[in-house]
């Protein structure tokens, strides 16, 4: 068995998105420059690149998926760490401390459990001014047989 | 309208599959997957890489400080395929003829 977790970007995540490569290479223009002259050292240029172009068309929609075998994510998850995925869904908390305050819980140990997260790309961490803010990249969990993605 | 899909396939604990396809009006018009490895710096970095970048497939090879070693032209691969491959040679893809697979 494997488990996908989902997340479809709302058109103000497709927005935010698009501000967070602005914030990184400037402009498409600058970007495509840089990736004519990197792309092979560097190929994810290449993929910014693409994404930021299709996110300027019209009604684009963004979507990400993470696979993950069972096992994997069955010994890192813990009920705490899933009443973090779950809290992140429905609140925009500012900060870890802030989090840590509305889940009524220990700084150390919420922190723990969100560096815990973050590896398996459950969780971002955006830069906000001092504060690191946490920031929930799923939307979905569902489990399936492996042969389903090909996974033998 | 244009459906951008990214994602990540654990392989392993410190190795990945990295995948964007680019869709619109139902065909694939971009798509790169790119095996990577964690590195000594804890980032990733890719060691094998399928895309078709002005509609030209080819499968790129990198070396383990990142500099592009091998880019060979292949037929175009369903992710189902490259999934498969990944899984089953893992790191060896890294010191293997890829186009030929």
């Amino acid at each position: 068995m494997h488990t996908e977790i989902f997340k479809s970007y709302s058109n103000a995540q497709i927005m935010e998105e698009k501000r967070r490569l602005e914030k990184k290479y400037e402009s498409i223009e600058n970007l495509h420059q840089k990736f004519s002259v990197d792309k092979c050292r560097n190929p994810e240029l290449v993929d910014d690149y693409m994404i930021w172009k299709a996110l300027n068309e019209e009604g684009a929609r963004l979507t990400e998926k993470i696979v993950l075998k069972s096992l994997g994510i069955y010994q890192m998850m813990s009920p705490k760490r899933m009443e973090i995925l779950d809290h992140l869904s429905s609140h925009a908390t500012k900060s870890i401390k802030e989090l840590a305050i509305e889940l009524k819980r220990d700084y150390k140990n919420t922190y723990d459990d969100i560096k815990a997260l973050v590896k398996f790309d459950l969780i971002e961490l955006i830069n906000d001014g001092k504060n690191k803010r946490p920031i929930s990249k799923i939307d979905n969990i569902i489990m399936l047989p492996d042969k389903k993605i090909g996974l033998p | 309208m244009v459906e951008i899909r990214k994602q990540r396939i654990w392989i392993h604990k410190n190795e990945i599959l990295d995948t964007l396809e680019i869709e619109k009006e139902g065909k694939i018009k971009y798509f790169s997957y790119t095996y990577k490895i964690k590195g000594k710096n804890g980032k990733w970095i890719p060691g094998v890489r399928w895309d078709n970048l002005e509609q030209a497939p080819h499968v790129d090879r990198y070396d383990e400080n990142n500099v592009l070693v091998e880019q060979k032209p292949c037929r175009e691969k369903p992710l189902k395929e490259v999934i498969k491959l990944v899984t089953i040679f893992r790191r060896n893809l890294m010191t293997m003829d890829v186009s030929e697979l």
